[in-house]
């Protein structure tokens, strides 16, 4: 399989917005959305824990290539926390409750748009990624602080 | 103040419109008024301007690698009620050299 690359970022755009998906890059691949130099194998979406969106979910995600059953098109429909597709063009976490934020509504009134991918605020990418508390997460937070920090300042430019 | 900013931003100006007019700290641990101060490492300040100088296309090429990860990739779906759920089953599937186990503090 090739690694996931801006096209398939666009199809998920696209098909998400077909769909009124309501979703949010997060995690390391939000991250390099914002700018952050650094790699990753996969991409991850904060999605909103609803049945509706999992229903819209389901659909754009087979209208891009995944090959989910009705079983597993229930199982996201259904409230499951955490979901890993690696039955499509490339791979794809799905995380309706990611540690460390509190609401999806509360991620979304922070999201930062770009290119019109919407993507968790660095603050948000940092908190989860804290309350992880990964091997992987660890290794990874001085440089995102450091992002972060970069980051305010540009803002304020 | 409950109006959404959100706007279309090109990358390649790495000028970013947030969801809120002034964006909330989540990471608590961190004072800001103190991290607003602190130095940024010249090597990292490089490899960030010099990322901000590249088109978001060519940063995502540069940035999203695939291997195979072993256990990880050998199911073409999985499912978990709870995040816990998922993060104690890579604890108790993974190889360690993965990185997905938690850091557990030294207790006593």
């Amino acid at each position: 399989m090739a690694a996931f690359d801006y096209r398939q970022a666009e199809e998920i755009r696209d098909a998400f917005a077909r769909h009124g998906c309501r979703y949010l890059f997060i995690g390391k691949s939000g991250a390099i959305l914002l700018g952050f130099p650094d790699t990753t194998q996969d991409a991850d979406l904060f999605v909103e824990k609803s049945e509706r969106n999992g229903e819209s979910l389901v659909a754009a995600l087979r209208e891009i290539g995944f090959s989910i059953d009705d079983g597993q098109a229930f199982q996201i429909r259904s409230g499951k926390d955490f979901v890993q597709l690696k039955n499509g063009p490339f791979d794809l976490d799905l995380v309706f409750a990611p540690d460390g934020i509190e609401r999806f509504e509360d991620a979304w009134s922070r999201r930062v748009v770009v290119e019109g991918f919407p993507v968790c605020h660095i603050d948000d990418i940092i908190a989860s990624k804290v309350a992880t508390n990964r091997q992987k997460d660890r290794e990874s937070l001085p440089r995102l602080e450091s992002f972060r920090l970069y980051l305010r300042r540009r803002q304020r430019e | 103040m409950g109006r959404a900013l959100i706007a279309e931003v090109p990358l390649t100006a790495i000028s970013f419109t947030f969801g809120r007019e002034t964006p909330i700290l989540t990471d608590m641990s961190r004072n800001p008024d103190t991290a607003e101060n602190e130095s940024i490492d010249a090597d990292l300040l490089a490899d960030f301007e010099a990322a901000a100088r590249r088109p978001l296309r060519q940063r995502m090429r540069y940035a999203f690698i695939h291997t195979h990860k072993p256990v990880l990739d050998d199911a073409p779906f999985r499912a978990f009620d709870t995040t816990a759920d998922y993060r104690r089953w890579c604890e108790q599937n993974l190889p360690d050299w993965l990185g997905y186990g938690r850091v557990r503090l030294p207790t006593g």
